[in-house]
């Protein structure tokens, strides 16, 4: 296993940047993934890695080894990829054994491994099965067993479930990171989806038209977003417009602190706070107007979001418990706070 | 209106099978058929006995041998390197293939003539090189075609980061998945080789083809008979290659359930 660099990457295709002064350390044994949305780069990223893309300035490093100019097949990865991308002409058990023999390694070795690896990912009952007899998520399977049986120094996933439906994917998001903590294999995974960056990362790395945003625990990365960017990318924002007086935000009476990391021009008179579902507080008022009064609410079972609509007209998602969700009504007048103490500011 | 639809797709098929069945069976009949009516094989034991007709049948199997294998190993490569590379380039190939169909052979011949180093010149079996060039508006297609079938950027970049180098990835991963297209290129050259007569009788050498014609001016029978038994060969050939087709489609198709 090995820590993985990439310093001062730059890669264009034809006129577009896709990476510019990009750099990313995997630290050995974690699995870090690199979320945006389509086009910012982080598959081109991965591919430099892997050796499949050349950059055009810039290195990469596995520990201290310079990789930038070995070629795919001598850089000792593991890759699964968005497409299924078994040898069609091979049963599940020759593409695992694919890249040992490839290696010439015994023939022992070789059984030992791909016995080993089948059972660990359960696979054993479909060994003899061809592609096209494998269902999407177990061919996903067989790709994942085939990348680590060579026990690489880097595992790369390249959005591999992007093709499975809600459930297989979920189990095979689980079994990745079963798979990956078993062996320690330093892993960077590449996702547009929020949901499985968070749920199966060490770090997370947000990335915006070729430039690496932030890169921190998931936990960081959602509650403590480094700029305004990153907080509209990551998870639901309301965006709510604010003054700013004595280096203050006012907000529905109240003043809050400006959060460090607020990005905005001093000298543009409107502006905008970015507030999490989580941080709105919905209370009732007995006998007066509130400040708003509440439009929908969806069940989602275990939570719920309230929209709420301000005087202005401006809606505002709330999200609670649905049992507290429970407790309001539609057309209920309510009274709106924000529970946070500082807030993220954006022009 | 059914029933006449009906009738005229029925003719239609009709019409065709006879018009490939009838010279067929006509040339055999003329070939194998005794005066009193009755069926003989003299014709092609006579061929058999005839050497310079076997020794042009055996050179002109090993043209085509030589013309399968030169195929092969220039388009393989050269087509999965323009699907990988440079896929827009592809158009313009395809376009370059069809020259065969669009110069006439005596232009082709001479200028096959001009270009070929003297030491090539002496040897029968310089043909190889015509009959490649020859053959390529079938064989490029058939390969294009099977390569076109597979994500071969998915298949190349999993290859190469399993560790497998490009000629690893090229025989043990791309041709078992192009075999179909492997196939239809080579019956089709084969059966183009076996056929081609414009450049061997332009550059004077005494294929299979060529001695057919010579031997129809003294024994015409032998000679309809071969052509007949060559033309059921081709036929065969064709016939296996749209059965492994259809085979192979049930056996391997790309994608999951």
């Amino acid at each position: 296993m090995s820590q993985v660099q990439l310093r001062g990457i730059r890669k264009e295709f034809g006129k577009t940047v896709a990476l510019d002064d990009f750099n990313l350390t995997i630290p050995e044994g974690t699995l870090v993934t690199l979320l945006g949305p389509s086009g910012c780069g982080k598959t081109t990223a991965l591919r430099i890695i892997a050796g499949l893309i050349k950059a055009d300035r810039g290195h990469t490093l596995f520990d201290s080894t310079e990789m930038t100019d070995t070629s795919a097949s001598a850089r000792d990865i593991g890759m699964v990829f968005q497409a299924y991308s078994l040898f069609p002409n091979m049963t599940a058990k020759e593409n695992i054994e694919f890249g040992l023999r490839v290696r010439k390694e015994s023939a022992a070795s070789i059984r030992k491994k791909s016995a080993e690896i089948l059972e660990i990912t359960g696979l054993g009952q479909h060994e003899d099965k061809y592609p096209h007899q494998l269902s999407g998520g177990q061919q996903q399977r067989v790709a994942l067993a085939r990348a680590i049986v060579i026990r690489p120094k880097v595992l790369l996933l390249d959005e591999p479930l992007s093709a499975l439906d809600a459930q297989v994917r979920d189990q095979l998001r689980d079994e990745i990171r079963r798979v990956q903590r078993e062996f320690g294999i330093t892993t960077l995974f590449v996702t547009h989806d929020q949901e499985e960056a968070m749920s199966i990362s060490d770090q997370v790395g947000v990335m915006n038209k070729g430039s690496l945003l932030q890169l921190g625990t998931p936990q960081s990365v959602y509650s403590r977003p480094i700029n305004p960017t990153v907080a509209r990318f990551i998870g639901t924002t309301n965006e709510i417009p604010i003054k700013i007086a004595s280096g203050k935000a006012q907000l529905l009476d109240s003043n809050y602190e400006i959060s460090s990391a607020s990005a905005y021009s001093p000298n543009s008179v409107n502006r905008i706070a970015l507030v999490r579902p989580e941080e709105i507080k919905l209370s009732k008022i007995n006998n007066e107007m509130g400040n708003a009064h509440i439009s929908t609410i969806s069940f989602l079972g275990p939570t719920s979001i309230i929209e709420v609509t301000m005087s202005q007209g401006l809606v505002i998602k709330a999200t609670m418990s649905s049992k507290e969700a429970a407790t309001f009504a539609i057309n209920e007048s309510i009274n709106l706070s924000i529970t946070s103490s500082s807030l993220l500011i954006s022009d | 209106m059914n029933f006449l639809r009906e009738l005229f797709r029925f003719s239609l098929i009709a019409v065709g099978i006879l018009f490939f069945i009838l010279p067929i069976y006509a040339s055999s009949l003329f070939a194998f058929q005794e005066n009193d009516g009755s069926f003989t094989a003299e014709p092609l034991r006579s061929a058999a006995q005839n050497e310079e007709l076997m020794e042009s049948l055996f050179l002109t199997l090993q043209i085509a041998m030589g013309t399968v294998v030169l195929t092969l190993l220039l388009l393989i490569p050269t087509i999965a390197y323009l699907h990988l590379v440079i896929p827009g380039a592809r158009a313009w190939v395809a376009f370059l293939t069809l020259t065969p169909l669009v110069i006439p052979p005596i232009v082709q011949g001479v200028g096959f003539l001009y270009s070929m180093p003297t030491s090539f010149k002496a040897t029968p079996y310089a043909l190889i090189f015509a009959y490649v060039i020859l053959a390529l508006p079938f064989s490029y297609r058939a390969i294009d075609a099977a390569f076109s079938t597979i994500d071969i950027r998915t298949l190349y970049d999993a290859s190469r980061s399993l560790g497998a180098n490009f000629v690893t990835v090229i025989l043990r991963v791309l041709i078992p998945n192009i075999v179909t297209g492997i196939f239809g290129a080579v019956f089709l050259t084969i059966a183009l080789v076996l056929g081609e007569f414009a450049y061997a009788s332009l550059l004077l050498w005494d294929t299979f083809p060529t001695m057919l014609a010579v031997a129809g001016l003294s024994d015409a029978s032998t000679a309809v008979a071969l052509s007949v038994v060559s033309l059921l060969g081709v036929w065969i050939l064709l016939n296996a290659l749209t059965l492994f087709n259809r085979r192979d489609r049930q056996a391997i198709p790309m994608g999951g359930k």
